[in-house]
């Protein structure tokens, strides 16, 4: 108890549990959400959520600094335990509705913390009998290298791939990947530039023939972004090769080192998932009379090790599987009638802390409800 | 209702009410030190190696050729017909048409030898003898034998076709002329006359990925055996030799030389 009476006493407790900084919270995460729901139709859903609510601050005008719904949702979250701290010191069963209801309001930002480090978003194309282990990221990218293995049936593609982000690349930074006897440099990145043929007598390779890279300005819209950069690889301490590699690029750039064949490639992030999927067929019923969908539905294989089975993805019935959704997202169909099927994924670790979080806040107020009800039946 | 109360009060005793008092001040103490321990966690996760090598085994499995095309390949179409592009623009649903296009097939059984790095997919319908792909998936080519009776339209108009398949800008007849003049000759292990149309020449080498076409026409006394393979400009140029030595080998079953 001594140590409880002590802490109440604390300046910087006292102040975090004031109840008025409760209130100017929840004001500021009410004008944010709303600001930040209506500022999606000028800057798009990525750009709207990292300024206004994953950003601790951000500039309004430029000059005059404005909280982010992170640094309020962390005060908000000091401010629940300094309460609980200091008004909570003598615990009483009265109370114990008050003190459900702040454990359940602290498992919601529990929740959001969780869901902000833990869970990303990607998506899945597939052509009517494809299948893949791997999502790919929307907007964030990656440098994949792997080693050509021969391939039993050339319709089938395995390879053990190393991979590592781009994101926070810098010039000459060293990256050594031992497992395969290479070392890469960074000479130049860019996070968004544009590709040229250019001269090829400057020793400098690519997949595609191109020959010079210039950076652009970064766009606020992170897809409409393409790296590039040109690389140095260092194989087995003995051959050195420069090499410019373009987001725009469909193909891997192919080298040889001591026997072996290695592919590089700079591409769209991929995701490993916990099985790989296939999609069977695609169905798209429209408006009769029109080209306008109605309803589009995937059926997908999903192959496990020893065991498949069959799902029908439509909009609103996505599959569940552990920590992963696959929801339908889009389609498209050539010019000779395949159709292909987009399947958005996402994979968050705490899906089930929200629903948590809403039972034990209303368990909380139930309980409150009912010792308030006797307690006034008593008085 | 009473009896409900009294028989609680009776059940809660002072003593119970102190121990889970106890119970849960402990446990309270630890679930708020827990998330001051997450909120240290926090600066610790972002302050993370960006660069950090991560491994996994990629799979894709991919559907034959007929799928495998992009939209913008010009070669998209030739997995749907039953019957070579030349006659895209044809009602196949009309069955006097159709049986004309059955009667130009050559008839005839061939033979060949697939390249080593090849794969051989057997048509079993339509003008296709066979088509073929490669195993290097890194640069991926599909070739398709194609045997048609008579002069087929001829070399010339079949490489003007193909060059607008391909969408390189069609030169002038003297030139076009002047370039299937300078096109390799060659001679199939029975004696055929073989040229060998290389479209590459018409694009730039920085036009790596372009879509382009090798093709070789066998010309025989009553028909046309066409060879095509088509893949991007350094795909086609990688596989020539291949293509060249499927050609070679390419005669009439039973025949020898």
């Amino acid at each position: 108890m001594k140590f409880k009476k002590k802490i109440s006493k604390n300046r910087f407790v006292q102040f975090f549990a004031s109840i008025k900084l409760t209130v100017i919270c929840l004001f500021l995460l009410y004008i944010l959400t709303f600001w930040g729901t209506v500022a999606q139709i000028q800057y798009g859903l990525y750009q709207a959520q990292n300024q206004f609510f994953h950003s601790l601050f951000f500039l309004v005008f430029g000059f005059i600094p404005f909280p982010g719904a992170q640094l309020v949702m962390w005060v908000l979250f000091v401010n629940l335990i300094c309460v609980a701290l200091t008004r909570f010191i003598y615990y009483s069963w009265r109370q114990i509705g008050i003190l459900i209801i702040h454990a359940g309001l602290l498992l919601f930002l529990i929740s959001g913390y969780v869901t902000l480090h833990s869970s990303h978003e990607s998506y899945l194309n597939l052509k009517e009998g494809q299948a893949s282990n791997v999502s790919a990221a929307y907007h964030d990218w990656e440098i994949a290298i792997w080693e050509s293995s021969p391939q039993e049936d050339p319709l089938v593609n395995k390879n053990h791939v190393t991979a590592f982000d781009v994101s926070g690349l810098k010039p000459d930074q060293v990256i050594p990947i031992k497992h395969l006897d290479l070392q890469l440099t960074v000479k130049k990145f860019y996070k968004n530039c544009e590709a040229y043929t250019g001269d090829q007598s400057n020793k400098i390779l690519s997949a595609s023939g191109i020959g010079r890279l210039e950076p652009t300005e970064l766009l606020k819209e992170p897809e409409k972004n393409t790296p590039g950069g040109i690389f140095q690889f260092n194989i087995n301490k003995n051959k050195v090769l420069d090499v410019i590699l373009y987001g725009g690029e469909a193909k891997p750039f192919s080298f040889q080192g001591e026997g072996k064949t290695y592919n590089v490639i700079l591409r769209l992030k991929r995701y490993p998932l916990p099985f790989t999927l296939k999609l069977v067929d695609f169905k798209k019923e429209e408006h009769p009379g029109t080209d306008m969908a109605r309803t589009y539905q995937s059926l997908v294989e999903i192959l496990m090790d020893h065991a498949k089975r069959e799902k029908l993805i439509s909009m609103n019935d996505p599959l569940r599987y552990t920590d992963y959704t696959f929801y339908q997202s889009s389609f498209s169909i050539d010019k000779m009638g395949n159709e292909s099927s987009v399947l958005a994924v996402v994979k968050n670790r705490g899906r089930l802390l929200p629903y948590i979080s809403t039972f034990v806040t209303f368990l909380g107020l139930v309980i409150h409800f009912v010792t308030m009800a006797i307690r006034s039946r008593k008085d | 209702m009473d009896f409900g109360k009294k028989w609680i009060a009776r059940a809660v005793t002072q003593e119970i009410k102190d121990r889970s008092f106890k119970i849960m001040t402990y446990y309270l103490k630890y679930y708020y030190r827990l998330f001051i321990c997450l909120g240290m966690l926090n600066f610790l996760l972002g302050s993370g190696n960006a660069t950090e090598l991560r491994q996994y085994e990629e799979v894709f499995i991919d559907v034959p050729q007929k799928h495998k095309m992009a939209d913008s390949d010009p070669h998209a179409f030739m997995g749907k017909m039953p019957q070579d592009d030349i006659h895209s623009n044809l009602n196949l649903g009309d069955k006097d048409l159709q049986a004309q296009l059955n009667q130009s097939v050559a008839p005839g059984a061939l033979n060949w030898v697939t390249p080593n790095n090849w794969l051989e997919k057997k048509e079993t319908s339509g003008m296709r003898l066979a088509s073929f792909m490669n195993k290097d998936t890194a640069y991926p080519i599909e070739t398709t034998i194609v045997s048609l009776a008579g002069k087929a339209g001829g070399v010339s108009a079949n490489v003007t076709r193909w060059m607008q398949q391909i969408k390189l800008a069609v030169p002038s007849m003297e030139e076009l002329e002047n370039f299937v003049n300078q096109q390799e000759k060659l001679k199939t292990q029975t004696g055929a006359d073989v040229i060998l149309i290389d479209l590459t020449k018409w694009q730039k080498e920085t036009e790596a990925q372009a879509p382009s076409m090798i093709a070789a026409i066998i010309e025989k006394e009553d028909s046309q055996i066409f060879v095509k393979m088509t893949g991007s400009r350094e795909s086609v140029i990688k596989n020539k030799d291949s293509l060249r030595s499927l050609v070679l080998s390419i005669q009439e079953a039973g025949s020898q030389k």
